[in-house]
């Protein structure tokens, strides 16, 4: 098992190489994005790329946290 | 691989059971294949890869029989690109991708569309509450990174897929508090195993692993609401009549639930097909709309070839079986032959295994009429926040089908593009106008099919003009 290390929103996580960057979050936060109109809470609903819900900055760029792997050294940012 | 501009015989879109059977199948007569998916390994949903090599998902047969099938693939000289999405595809064929946000365009004398299905989504009120997903968003969490949905998970809905997720929870020892089906098994349940024996070990190895959950099973009860502030905190579950409608005065609220995962059964991702023009047509048993094919998996369009859940939901069997017919059909318009009683062969099997569905299909109805219940303050459309009121004002102004309520609200305009809400949105439409569901139509897929930087856009869409000027 390989682990490596990112930071979400300037924090430093550990997770297994290649697990889902969804999986990361949600463990530590259900709720981590916001609605486009009414700012309500949103976390996972689809889990498969097809929702976008759970959209997150990965590097500087936007990304679905669900079918995105985890890599060593990824700085991700969180709306909530 | 990485790819840039790419030409082939034969392009398949999904490498889950349907793709993976189809680039076997076209590669063993000597076509040359790519095969696209979105995901990190080949699989699909079916055959997915467990992230920890050695833990309890690994041995399981269903990831053993895709990577064997991946080794087929690959021995026979299948190209993969992972994490690609099609956002565009063109007649002829050329089918423009991102991967991983770098620009692809492939070019191919035929085309087999496997993209398999999505969850049929239906809303209810406090569905948008993180801590409530889909059936197979838990199943995915668990998979992909080893991370229980929550401490203390309902699992709800209808369907055959709620047994396979909860025995996903059984595999990787976590725990699954409650299943709530809405159908009571029935003894047409038990008629359709014993007309067809050989899913009998199946049946009974599924059942079997929902006890061992330890979940306290509720069946014909139904989730009418997902409780808390900022994220999920409690559900209410109500039984239901005869006639199928919850009694809300027997209704019980079930605290502490961190984790509400529910699902209905999936429908087929047209998107592809739909761009290229293909004939489509709605069936409720098979998922909602279908690309239709014929016994060939020959799309309406020449050289374009569909298999798998595309052409309706039937599991993992009628995947594979459909794919390989597809495959070597489209290996045959590039001039590649495979032996003709295969064909009739695999054409019996298919028509077999479809029935099965089929039966599977009549014992777990799609509850359509779940749209009755929602109030006028539910969001229906998760992207734009789009309520019941303002797609119910829409209808009585005038909007007559699923597009017409698009252009007055922006239902299904958001990242997703109906793709979630889609379901929902014509079931309401149907309903309030009294007329079946497939009168109510569905959102034409537009460029681009998926969210993709203009940057990448742009290079893919140069990258075949490039190729035209050389």
């Amino acid at each position: 098992m390989k682990m490596v290390a990112l930071r979400i929103n300037g924090k430093t996580f550990e997770a297994e190489s290649g697990s889902s960057l969804g999986g990361v979050i949600h463990s530590s936060a259900a709720a981590f994005r916001q609605s486009v109109t009414l700012s309500q809470p949103r976390g996972i609903y689809c889990g498969m790329g097809v929702c976008f819900e759970c959209t997150v900055m990965v590097d500087g760029r936007p990304a679905r946290a669900c079918i995105t792997p985890v890599k060593e050294g990824m700085s991700v940012e969180t709306q909530l | 691989m990485t790819a840039g501009a790419l030409e082939c015989d034969v392009l398949v879109v999904g490498a889950g059971p349907a793709g993976m059977a189809a680039a076997a199948a076209a590669s063993e007569v000597g076509a040359d294949v790519v095969c696209l998916d979105l995901f990190s390994n080949p699989g699909g949903q079916f055959h997915m890869r467990p992230v920890t090599s050695g833990g309890p998902f690994d041995s399981t047969s269903q990831v053993a029989e895709g990577r064997l099938a991946e080794r087929r693939c690959r021995e026979r000289g299948v190209r993969f690109l992972e994490q690609t999405e099609v956002f565009w595809a063109e007649p002829g064929f050329t089918t423009f991708a991102s991967q991983a946000n770098d620009p692809v365009a492939i070019r191919s004398t035929a085309l087999v569309v496997a993209t398999g299905a999505m969850e049929r989504a239906l809303p209810f009120k406090g569905w948008t509450l993180p801590g409530v997903m889909t059936a197979g968003a838990a199943q995915r969490l668990i998979k992909t990174s080893n991370a229980p949905p929550g401490r203390h998970v309902m699992l709800a809905g209808s369907g055959p897929f709620l047994l396979a997720v909860a025995n996903t929870f059984g595999t990787a020892g976590q725990k699954l508090e409650y299943y709530v089906e809405m159908q009571r098994f029935r003894l047409a349940a038990l008629s359709l195993l014993l007309a067809n024996p050989g899913r009998l070990k199946e049946a009974a190895k599924l059942l079997a692993g929902v006890r061992r959950s330890g979940a306290k099973i509720l069946t014909g009860h139904q989730v009418v609401e997902a409780m808390g502030s900022r994220q999920l905190e409690a559900v209410r579950v109500a039984p239901l009549d005869e006639t199928g409608k919850p009694i809300t005065e027997k209704s019980k609220i079930i605290e502490n639930v961190d984790a509400l995962c529910v699902g209905y059964g999936f429908r087929p991702i047209v998107d592809v097909t739909s761009v290229l023009d293909a004939s489509h047509h709605f069936d409720d048993t098979l998922g909602g709309w279908v690309c239709s094919v014929d016994e060939q998996q020959a799309t309406s369009v020449v050289g374009l070839f569909a298999a798998g859940e595309t052409t309706g939901i039937g599991g993992a069997v009628c995947a594979r079986l459909s794919g390989r017919i597809s495959g070597l059909n489209a290996a045959a318009i590039t001039g590649r032959y495979g032996r003709r009683h295969e064909l009739e062969l695999l054409g019996r099997r298919l028509k077999g295994a479809r029935s099965f569905a089929a039966g599977l299909a009549r014992i777990f109805p799609f509850p359509g009429h779940l749209v009755e219940q929602l109030g006028d303050d539910e969001i229906i459309c998760r992207c734009e926040d789009v309520k019941m009121r303002e797609i119910g004002a829409a209808i009585s102004d005038g909007a007559s089908d699923v597009f017409g309520v698009k252009m007055w609200t922006r239902a299904g305009m958001g990242a997703c593009q109906g793709r979630i809400c889609g379901t929902a949105l014509s079931e309401i439409v149907a309903r309030r106008m009294d007329r079946p569901v497939s009168d109510a139509g569905y959102n034409r897929p537009h460029m681009p099919l998926r969210p993709v930087s203009l940057s990448t856009a742009d290079l893919a869409l140069g990258l075949v003009s490039e190729t035209e000027e050389t």
